[in-house]
Order: C-alpha cells, then sequence, then structure tokens
C-alpha cells in the first residue's frame, strides 16, 4: 500500500474522519444482512404459522427504522470520505502552484506547459479518486464481503456457501482477462483516434495547397479511410465491451442456479429452511457487485499511483537559484561590474556569454546591441538572477549578487521582457502588477511616459479594458508600451528594457526614450536593442557577437570604429528614410 | 443559413441510416431481456411447485394397488401417500383420507392426518417425501442454466450490433463533415483558428459517439429490461405490481430535483476550475515577470480563492449527492421491499400464498434498482453530448460550394490579366486599388513591395481563394469569375513563402494523391530540381518519411520539395511565394537554380525577396499600399531612381534579401 504511505502526511491529517468513515461502512455492511436473515424468518414462520399480526408489524417497523437509520449512516460516512478526497484534491492544487512559483527557468524548460498542466487536470484528480472512490472500493470489497460469507455461513449452510461461491473466481478472472483485452484494444484505438486527429489537422493546415493543386476529393477520400480505420479499431473495443455484461451475468447466474440447485437438494433433505434458501439467494446479490467492482479498485489504484508518482516527481525538484545562509545587505546600487563574466545555460554545449567585463555607476544608460543571437537578453537577465551564475563576477556596488539576497536585488529592477509577458486582466491591473499601491497620478505619469495615453483615450473601457485571450487583443506595440509602465510605475533603481520599442514606429520610440531620460535622471538604465537609435544617447554601448563584446564605447566613438555599428546605423538611417518618403506619398 | 430542424431531429436522421441494423439489435434485444429475465420466475416454479408444494398440497393417503404403476407415491412409516398434484382431480377418490405436512417453528417438519397422531419427519423421511421432485427440479435447473446461456449469448450480440451501429453512424458523420469543410470557402479559415475546427471532426463527433453508446447501452437496454420487469412483475401479481409502478414517477421527481440543485453547484466547481487550469497556464507562462516583480504571494492568494470556492462548492454538491442518488436508492429500495413483506405477511394471515411470487417479486425489485441507477448517471452526459452534437450541425450547417469533380481540362496557355481589380477582406478597407497588368504565356512577373502592399492578395484572387469586388481577371481570355475553383486550379500550381509539406514519404509529398504522377516522374522532378543528391542521402530515400511538417528538414530542403511537388503537376501557370528566410549559400545556389528550371514554359507569378529572382523576370509589378507604383524591367527600374533604385540599395547589405 504504498499509496497509503507516500500520502501519510494527509491521512495522518484527517485519521478522525477516514476511522469514524470506516466504522460506519462497516455497521452499515452488518446492517446489510439483517434484512435477508429477516426476509428469511418471516417465510419460514408463515410456513409453519407461527407469524401473528404483531410479530408482522413489529419486523415491519424494525425494517423501516433500519433502513431510516441506514440512510443517515450512508449520508454520513459518504460526506466524510469524499469530503477528505475533496479536501485532497484542494491541497494538492495548492501545492502545486506554491511549488511551481518557486521555481526557476529551467524547470519551465525541463517540464513542458502541457506535462504541468496535465499535473493538474489529470493527475491530480486520479489521486483524489483513488483517496476516495479507491478506499470506499476497498473497504466495501473486503468488509462487505467477509461479513456476507460470515453471514452465509452462520445463517445458513457451508457447504452451500462454498459450492455456490465456485464460479466466483472464474469470474474475478474473466473480468480480469477481458479488462486486459479491452485495454490493448482501446489503446489502439486511442492511437487511431489521434492519427485521425493528425490528419484532419493537416488537411485543415494544408488547405491552401490541396485547393490550388485540386486535391480536396482525393483528400476526402483518405480521410474516409483513416476514419473507417477508427471505426474498426473501435469495432474491436466494442466487441469486447459486448462480452463483459453477459459474461459477468452468465457466471453470476450459475452462481445462483448452484444455490437454488443445491439448496432445493438441501432443503428436501431438512437440511435447511425454505427461509434460508431465501436468505442466500439475497446474499448471493450481496456479494456480487463487490466482487466485480474489485477489478475496477485496481484499476483506480494503478492510476492513482502512477499520478502520485508524477506529482512527487515535481514537488521533489528544488528552485536552483536561493540566498546564501547569510545574505550582505546593500542599500543602493551605486554600480553594476561585470568582471570577465562568462555564463551558460543548464544543459546548453556553449557559452553563451563570454568574458564579459562591463562597468557602469548609478544613473548611467547602457545600450547592448548586436545580431539576433548575439547574447543581448541573457547579459540583460544576469541581474535577474534566474539561473545559478558563477561566483565573484558580477558586482553590485563591490558585493558579489550570490551574496545578495533575492529580495534586495530585485526590489531594485524593472524589467520589460522581449516577450512583454501581459496577464488577462485589465490594462490597469497589468500596470499596476509591481505596485498595487501607486496612485492614479502615478499612473498617469508612467502611461504618459510610454506614450500610451492616447490609446487608451481611445478605448471605450479606457484602462479598465481586459486584454488576453478573453479579452481585447492589442497590437504589438500596445503591448510593448504597456509593459513599459508597468516597469517604470515600480520606479526601479535598475530599469532593464530587453527589445521592447521594435513594434514601435521610430518617432515614438525617440519619445519614449527621452521620456525615459527625463524621469529617470540619477537612476540606471539597460537597454537591449536592434534600434541603434534607441541608444544614441547612452552613456557606453557594447556590441555583441556570439556572446563576446567585439565593440563598445560612446556612440560617436562607435561611429569612428567603422565596424558593425557603423555599418548597421547606416542602413538603419536609410531605411528609415525610404519608409518616411513612402509615407509621405500618401496622406498620413 | 436556413432554418433547420432541432438536433434531436437530425442525430434520429443518422440512425435511421441503420435502421436495418437497429432493428435487429432491438428484436434480438428483446429476446435476450426475456431470457435473462425469465430465472426468478423459473425459480417460483421449483418453490411453489416443488419446495412449497410438500406443505401447501394436501396429501392422500392411498393403497398402493390402487393406482396405476406411473402415478409416483410417498411410503412413510406403512402408509402410502399420494399428493394431489401428482394424479388428476377425476382420479381422486373421496374416500380417500387426507394429510397435511406441516413445518413447525423448529423447522421440523410433521405430518398430520386426521384420523391419527402427527407422525414427526426426521431428515431421511422429509428425502423421502421430496424424493419426486429431485428429477424436476434438476429439468427446471437445466432450463434456467440454458436460457441464461441462451440469454447472454444474446446480450452479447444485440451488445455488440447496437455499438456497431453507433459507430457506422458516426464514422458516416465524420465523413459528412470532412466533405463538407472541403466545401467551405477560404474566408471562413480566415476566421477561425484551426483547433476549433478540427475539434468538430474529431473530438465533438466523439462525445456524439459517447452519447449514442451510452444511449444504446442505457436508456435503450436498460429501458428494455426495466419493462420486461415490470412485465413480469405483473405477471406475477398485478396489484402489488400496481404499486410498484408508482416507483418510477417518484424517481422521475427524484432525479429532477437533484439535477436542478446540484445545477447551479456544478457550474460553479466546473468555471471555478476553468479558472484555475487558466490561470496556472498563465502563471507558467509569465513566470519571469511573476518573479521579476517579486508577485508570488499575490498569485497564490489569487489562485487560493479559487481554490476555495470550488472546494465550497464541491461540498454543497457533494451533499446533495449524498441525499439523493445511490442513497436515496438504496432507501426506497429498502422500503419497498418491506412493503412487500407487509403484503405477503399480512395475506398470509389471511389465506395461503405463493412463495414462490413472494420470492420473485423480491428477485424482480432487486433488478429494477441498478438499472435506474444506471439511467440517472447517464443522464449528465447526455447533456454534454448534445452541445456537441449543435456544435457539429452548425458546421454542416455553412453555405458552402461542393468541391466539382474535373476531368481532363484542356491546358490552358496562360495569358492572365488584372483589368481594374480592386478588391478588399473587409468592408470597405480595399487592399488592392485599380489593378491592371498582363502576363504573356510563359512571362515571369515578380512582384516587390512591403508587408501590406497587397502582393498576396493578388495571388489569393489569381488562385480563386476569394473574389475581386470590382474589376475582372481573364486567363486566355475567359473571366475566370465563373468557373468552378477546381477548373480553374486545374493547371496552377503553388508554392508557399513557407512551404508546407504533408504526413507521408517524400514521393507522397512531391505527387499528393495524383496517380499520374509516378515514382519516375517524381524522382524526375526532384533531379530537375537539384534534390536528388539530398534525397538519395536520407536513410529511406523517396520512401522517407516526412515528419511534424518537415521540421527535421532544412527550410532549404522544404523550398526544394514543394518545388518538385510544382514541377511534377507541370501548371500552366505557377504562383510562387519566396522565403524570406536566409538560407546557407551552397543550398541558396541549388534554390537558384532550380528557380530558373521552374519558371520555364509557363507563366509565373512570384513575389520576390531576393535581387537575383527579380532580376531575371520579364516584368517587375512595384507595389505600395495596394496600388502598383512601379512596373517595367530590371533596367528600367533602375534608371527611374525610385522606390525600386532605393530596395536595390538596401538590401546590398542585406546577404540577397530585400528587407520588406
Amino acid at each position: 500500500m504504498s499509496f497509503i504511505m507516500k500520502l501519510q502526511w494527509f491521512f495522518k491529517q484527517r485519521w478522525p474522519h477516514y476511522t469514524i468513515a470506516i466504522s460506519l461502512m462497516v455497521i452499515m455492511n452488518i446492517m446489510s444482512v439483517v434484512a435477508p436473515k429477516i426476509i428469511g424468518d418471516v417465510t419460514d414462520q408463515i410456513r409453519s404459522g407461527a407469524l401473528t399480526a404483531t410479530s408482522l408489524n413489529l419486523t415491519v417497523l424494525f425494517l423501516i427504522s433500519l433502513a431510516i437509520i441506514g440512510y443517515v449512516i450512508f449520508f454520513s460516512w459518504l460526506n466524510l470520505l469524499f469530503g477528505s478526497s475533496i479536501l485532497l484534491e484542494k491541497e494538492l492544487r495548492s501545492r502545486l502552484l506554491k511549488h511551481l512559483v518557486r521555481m526557476s527557468p529551467s524547470f519551465f524548460h525541463r517540464n513542458r506547459t502541457g506535462e504541468l498542466m496535465a499535473l493538474a487536470t489529470n493527475d491530480i484528480p486520479a489521486i483524489s479518486n483513488t483517496a476516495g472512490f479507491g478506499v470506499l472500493t476497498l473497504v466495501s470489497t473486503i468488509v462487505g464481503t467477509s461479513i456476507v460469507l460470515v453471514a452465509m455461513i452462520l445463517f445458513v449452510d457451508i457447504q452451500l456457501t462454498l459450492a455456490s461461491l465456485l464460479p466466483l473466481p472464474i469470474l474475478v478472472y474473466a473480468v480480469n482477462k477481458i479488462g486486459k483485452k479491452m485495454r490493448t484494444h482501446f489503446l489502439a484505438a486511442q492511437d487511431s483516434f489521434g492519427h485521425m486527429n493528425d490528419h484532419a489537422l493537416e488537411s485543415i493546415s494544408g488547405l491552401r495547397v490541396l485547393r490550388a493543386y485540386v486535391q480536396e476529393n482525393k483528400d476526402i477520400e483518405a480521410f474516409d479511410n483513416v476514419t473507417m480505420t477508427v471505426m474498426h479499431k473501435n469495432l474491436k473495443v466494442a466487441f469486447v465491451n459486448a462480452l463483459f455484461q453477459p459474461v459477468i451475468s452468465t457466471i453470476v447466474g450459475l452462481s445462483y442456479a448452484i444455490g437454488i440447485g443445491y439448496g432445493s437438494y438441501l432443503v428436501f433433505h431438512n437440511e435447511i429452511t425454505l427461509g434460508q434458501l431465501f436468505t442466500f439467494n439475497i446474499y448471493l446479490g450481496l456479494l456480487i457487485w463487490p466482487m466485480i467492482s474489485f477489478g475496477e479498485f485496481i484499476n483506480i489504484l494503478q492510476r492513482g499511483n502512477a499520478s502520485l508518482d508524477r506529482v512527487e516527481n515535481s514537488f521533489a525538484q528544488k528552485p536552483e537559484v536561493q540566498d546564501i545562509e547569510h545574505p550582505i545587505s546593500v542599500s543602493q546600487p551605486t554600480r553594476i561590474e561585470m568582471n570577465q563574466l562568462s555564463f551558460r545555460y543548464p544543459g546548453a554545449t556553449t557559452d553563451s556569454l563570454q568574458q564579459i567585463s562591463i562597468k557602469i555607476h548609478q544613473g548611467d544608460t547602457l545600450g547592448i546591441v548586436g545580431r539576433t543571437g548575439s547574447g543581448k537578453s541573457t547579459l540583460l537577465k544576469q541581474l535577474l538572477r534566474q539561473y545559478p551564475i558563477e561566483p565573484e563576477k558580477l558586482f553590485i556596488s563591490g558585493v558579489p549578487i550570490e551574496s545578495i539576497a533575492l529580495n534586495q536585488v530585485l526590489q531594485w529592477i524593472g524589467y520589460v521582457p522581449q516577450e512583454h509577458l501581459l496577464l488577462s486582466k485589465t490594462i490597469l491591473e497589468n500596470i499596476k502588477v509591481g505596485n498595487p499601491e501607486a496612485s492614479i497620478d502615478e499612473v498617469k505619469q508612467v502611461i504618459d511616459a510610454a506614450c500610451f495615453t492616447k490609446d487608451i483615450e481611445q478605448m471605450s473601457q479606457g484602462w479598465d479594458t481586459v486584454i488576453g485571450e478573453s479579452g481585447v487583443m492589442l497590437s504589438g506595440g500596445q503591448k510593448q508600451r504597456t509593459a513599459i509602465a508597468r516597469a517604470l510605475l515600480v520606479d526601479p533603481e535598475i530599469l532593464i528594457l530587453d527589445d521592447v520599442l521594435s513594434a514601435v514606429d521610430a518617432k515614438t520610440e525617440t519619445r519614449i526614450i527621452n521620456n525615459i531620460r527625463q524621469l529617470r535622471q540619477g537612476q540606471t538604465t539597460l537597454i537591449a536593442t536592434h534600434r541603434l537609435s534607441a541608444v544614441s544617447h547612452a552613456s557606453w554601448i557594447v556590441v555583441l557577437e556570439q556572446g563576446q563584446i567585439i565593440e563598445e564605447g560612446t556612440h560617436e566613438q562607435l561611429l569612428l570604429l567603422d565596424g558593425w555599428y557603423k555599418q548597421q546605423y547606416n542602413h538603419q538611417q536609410l531605411e528609415a528614410a525610404i519608409l518616411n518618403e513612402g509615407k509621405e506619398n500618401t496622406n498620413d | 443559413m436556413t432554418k433547420q430542424p432541432s438536433v434531436l431531429r437530425r442525430l434520429v436522421g443518422y440512425v435511421l441510416l441503420f435502421r436495418r441494423k437497429m432493428a435487429i439489435a432491438l428484436l434480438i434485444l428483446l429476446l435476450s431481456v426475456a431470457a435473462q429475465l425469465s430465472g426468478p420466475y423459473i425459480v417460483k416454479v421449483i418453490i411453489d411447485q416443488h419446495i412449497a408444494a410438500s406443505t401447501d398440497l394436501t396429501w392422500y393417503v392411498v393403497n398402493a394397488e390402487e393406482l396405476s404403476n406411473d402415478i409416483p407415491t410417498v411410503a412413510l412409516y406403512g402408509k402410502t401417500y399420494v399428493r394431489s398434484d401428482w394424479i388428476d382431480e377425476d382420479d381422486i377418490n373421496p374416500s380417500w383420507s387426507t394429510s397435511t405436512v406441516i413445518q413447525l417453528e423448529n423447522s421440523q417438519f410433521t405430518i398430520q392426518s386426521s384420523n391419527t397422531n402427527d407422525q414427526l419427519l426426521s431428515k431421511e423421511d422429509v428425502y423421502i417425501l421430496y424424493q419426486h421432485d429431485v428429477v424436476p427440479v434438476i429439468q427446471l435447473i437445466g432450463l434456467f442454466v440454458l436460457l441464461l446461456l441462451v440469454g447472454g449469448f444474446l446480450a452479447f450480440a444485440q451488445g455488440y450490433l447496437l455499438q456497431s451501429a453507433a459507430l457506422h453512424i458516426i464514422q458516416k458523420m465524420r465523413s459528412d463533415v470532412m466533405r463538407h469543410i472541403h466545401s467551405l470557402p477560404v474566408r471562413f479559415f480566415d476566421n477561425t483558428p484551426i483547433g476549433q475546427v478540427v475539434t468538430r471532426i474529431t473530438n465533438d463527433t466523439e462525445a456524439i459517439k459517447e452519447l449514442f453508446m451510452s444511449f444504446m447501452a442505457t436508456f435503450v437496454v436498460s429501458g428494455a429490461h426495466l419493462t420486461g420487469i415490470y412485465v413480469f412483475l405483473f405477471i406475477l401479481d398485478v396489484k402489488l405490481a400496481l404499486i410498484c409502478l408508482l416507483i418510477l414517477p417518484l424517481f422521475y421527481i427524484i432525479m429532477k430535483l437533484h439535477l436542478k440543485f446540484s445545477k447551479g453547484y456544478i457550474q460553479k466547481m466546473r468555471a471555478r476550475l476553468s479558472d484555475m487550469n487558466a490561470m496556472l497556464n498563465e502563471t507558467i507562462s509569465v513566470m519571469p515577470i511573476i518573479k521579476a516583480f517579486r508577485r508570488e504571494r499575490t498569485t497564490i492568494d489569487e489562485f487560493e480563492s479559487l481554490n476555495h470556492d470550488r472546494y465550497v462548492n464541491q461540498i454543497k454538491q457533494f451533499r446533495v449527492f449524498s441525499v439523493s442518488s445511490r442513497n436515496i436508492t438504496n432507501l426506497i429500495g429498502s422500503l419497498t421491499l418491506t412493503w412487500v413483506i407487509y403484503y405477503y405477511g399480512s395475506a398470509s394471515l389471511e389465506a395461503s400464498i405463493s412463495y414462490g411470487v413472494f420470492f420473485a417479486f423480491i428477485s424482480y425489485l432487486g433488478q429494477i434498482f441498478p438499472q435506474i441507477v444506471g439511467i440517472f448517471d447517464q443522464l449528465t452526459n447526455a447533456q454534454r453530448a448534445f452541445v456537441s452534437a449543435e456544435r457539429v450541425f452548425h458546421l454542416l450547417d455553412m453555405d458552402g460550394i461542393e468541391a466539382e469533380q474535373v476531368g481532363t481540362i484542356d491546358r490552358p496557355d496562360g495569358h492572365v490579366r488584372f483589368d481594374r481589380v480592386s478588391f478588399a477582406y473587409k468592408d470597405e478597407e480595399y487592399v488592392l486599388k485599380d489593378i491592371t497588368f498582363e502576363a504573356k504565356q510563359g512571362e515571369t512577373v515578380a512582384i516587390v513591395g512591403h508587408t501590406g502592399s497587397g502582393k498576396s492578395s493578388i495571388m489569393n484572387l489569381l488562385l480563386g481563394f476569394y473574389e475581386a469586388n470590382k474589376g475582372a481577371i481573364t486567363i486566355d481570355g475567359r473571366d475566370i469569375t465563373g468557373l468552378p475553383k477546381q477548373e480553374l486550379r486545374k493547371h496552377m500550381g503553388i508554392v508557399l513563402q513557407d512551404p508546407f509539406l504533408f504526413a507521408g514519404d517524400i514521393k507522397f509529398n512531391v505527387s499528393l494523391y495524383n496517380e499520374d504522377i509516378d515514382l519516375d516522374k517524381v524522382k524526375q522532378a526532384i533531379k530537375d530540381v537539384g534534390a536528388e543528391a539530398f534525397v538519395q542521402q536520407l536513410p529511406k530515400g523517396y520512401d522517407e518519411v516526412v515528419v511534424e511538417r518537415g521540421s527535421t528538414l532544412s527550410s532549404g530542403q522544404r523550398q526544394l520539395i514543394s518545388f518538385a511537388r510544382a514541377l511534377a503537376f507541370n501548371p500552366a501557370i505557377l504562383i510562387l511565394d519566396e522565403a524570406t528566410s536566409s538560407i546557407d549559400s551552397e543550398t541558396e545556389g541549388i534554390i537558384q537554380e532550380a528557380l530558373k528550371v521552374l519558371v520555364q514554359g509557363r507563366t509565373t507569378f512570384v513575389i520576390a525577396h531576393r535581387l537575383s529572382t527579380i532580376k531575371q523576370a520579364d516584368r517587375i509589378l512595384v507595389m505600395h499600399r495596394g496600388e502598383i507604383v512601379e512596373s517595367g524591367t530590371h533596367e528600367d527600374l533602375m534608371k527611374l531612381e525610385g522606390r525600386y533604385y532605393k530596395m536595390v540599395q538596401l538590401q546590398q547589405d542585406n546577404q540577397g534579401v530585400i528587407v520588406t
């Protein structure tokens, strides 16, 4: 029962509930063998003429009270048992989220979102199912069966009991075998369903090609073949499935046949009475169901166990970046220095950053430029502490960053990522993510700085507009500006902008950059970008290529170098000219 | 869309397609139910006619010689007894004295005769009394087992037939849906996410399948069983059966109440669950922001409140569940049973009762309740499936134009004219304004311009994916508006910017379903585009399976394959949307050569990005915001020193790709 061991923390917490529930179940099972005995006795009493109106009435009253008490007991233990399993589900979900929130990015690379979601949608319910329904089936099978067997032997006849139960092991075996066969065929059917899904997806994705080459009818034919295959695989499942009920009822029927046949024989020999025969028959009925559901129980237990393993596995993974035991406190990030910093993503074969050395002071603006994949984002992310870092390579105010408390570092930072990453909430809520206590004026100020005011005014619900999947889809530029406002609202000591103005036109970009410069005098800003115009004002610019700094200096110095920077700069100026000309040709 | 009959009617319509199978299945169902339900009745016979008979019926004391040999007798304590059901009424001699057998409270038997003392019977004596009942009982048990086996076999046959019918229905439905999808205009797919469409074909039909299967299994089969049980109950005892009939409306009311009370809770539960899952999904994707802005606590709190809300509703809903459903079924079952006991008990005080009927009644009653619970369980599933059915039929109802089967069409020369064509995807937002140009047979026309200038729209119109709002497009002088799309496209070919490869082998990707293109033609096409080298290097060559839309192949290789496809189909008009991604210089060279081969002898429209491609064109159209702003050969346009000139200058830096 490793399942129980793995969940001991929960079962220990809820042991009163489980104990009472199981006790109640036992009582109910005992009560359930009473009524058939009474039926048998009444029958014999009728036959021997001993039945009186009084005794009949008493018996009936007794049975009615038994039924009502049984109803209450059933209600109680159902709620106790499933109340616990529902609670387990809630607890596990809670733990899952708390765990995820502590994990670093490499965790999310190792575990795809689909798998993590499956933990929540498939595995957790399966575990809760086992803790509820599983326990129910287990107890009712073991306890229920034993009690009925005891009653059969006590109240009727042991030989009759044994004889009638002969077919039942065959039943368990048959159910098991049919179950296995069905699972095999079922998996095959699911497989073919997956193929059908893929084919449909393809037919629709490749629609233009299919139509351009006039292949529609042929594709319809091909799809017909696929659906036929799906049907045939499912027919096999149906075949085995159709065996289930008849096999069960036939074998069960055989038990009854033996019960009546051998029972009659015993009646003929006056070993048992007619009443006892009745009782026995009803007891047989009570046995059948628990036997059948035992097979189901094995299934549930297996699934629950497997799910529990997956969940535990996930929980066992530890966050990669943690505070050291005694973090050093730093009041202000007066300097940021990188001293031959190299960095490799976990599991990568090459370094993404090689021997980077940069030094900036509080209030500086650092520009980071280079081709796609040159390492710009990676460089910025070093400050975010998402990954373990080489010790003594990155210093803030002279202190190695790994020695400063994570919370402290993050408190200084306002981050605008490349993928903006907005929540499915209102624009206002999105902007206030880092600073929920900000005043309306502060919010207005940052929206202005991000040149977003006009856009918001044009929306019917202003900044109460819900964005995202279930709301309005903002344009790329609008999303970027929202993210910028979000970071600005925190009034960070260190503002990190990762290619955040790509979807914004040059004029607006200039305006935003100027606003940021004005707002943030005396504060540090790091900007990574493709557009050199965004960083021409920077205190220092580094050009990255394959993780290394190939050129650095101020804008003027870099132009003089006549290297990559100059080439890109000229190219971009020309591009801007064409686009501007185009705009002048039409009414803009 | 015209108003359509209800979802139920249409589902029934599908069922009727397989009515013969259904009818046979239903017939077998009735027979199997009858066979399976006969068990308790046979037991009734055993009990009444053989077990209880000894105490119910009169025994006659006879002289052995008086009777013929074939009449069974029992000899006990010097007397010969005959039971009243062993002889005909006419043969009864009124002079015979009678005896009764009585079972005492201590379960022993005695024989009571009018003229003698009660004789207590030993166990062996009782057996002597019953000796002639043994064989009949064995025979009856035999019948029981026989009917059991027959019933079981019939139940299997019926189960399989009904499920098979359901599966056939779904296959037909899926076929209809796919056929219909191929008839829907391209415009529909612009507005509908692919995932949604695929769900209709696969998941929604699957839900309908579940509906049919469960409907068959429960409503039909359980319904038949319930009817059969009640038939037997009526045969046994009309009065009691009538009272038991009341159970059904009682359960109906309980079910309705249960559904009504749980509905609110279930909706909230589902809503919270989907909220939580959405939140989980989102949290995972925006995790860097949550960490960077230290929003962990807020996120956890938000999630917890959803979690708690769902929990509270779940507990409440479960309470409703434990008050009704299985619990109340048990209670009603027990009370009904008690009533039956009371009925027979009090009846027995007045007159003798049939123990067999008593027993059989209890037996049948016991079978009613599982059937009812089963129906109950299926009700909620049925609701869900209806929603799916609605969505599927909605799709089927959309107006579409069925793809026509076209035979051989004469190959057009490929003289294409656009005459003052204007086109808007939506309302009055024109993406093409007054476009006029001409491409003679075999000419290559390159179209350049920035994103949104209208290049792809020209292609879409030519292919007949959309219709022009104004103006006319002609091929060889024929206006294409009237033509069936399949005829129009028969001699056209397309190469997409991001070439689409299908699951299947290389050969299939070149020939698609076209039987005229055999392996030789495929090989020739591959050779002509210069892809022979790389295909032969693949482990299985032409049989190499393309996986995941060709993600294992480089983008250059994928382009070559789709070139080969175009070549193999040998269209008169080719539409090519050049890829923009940079490729290694070696493959780049191969592709440039392949392009030269491809455009020979056919009218080609290229949405071009490479200078080398554009330079070779017979005519270049420079598009800007839906209009042709410059047109001519490369040399002509360079002399103009306009847009085209500037674009060429820019690309000098960009490895031969024009950034647009």
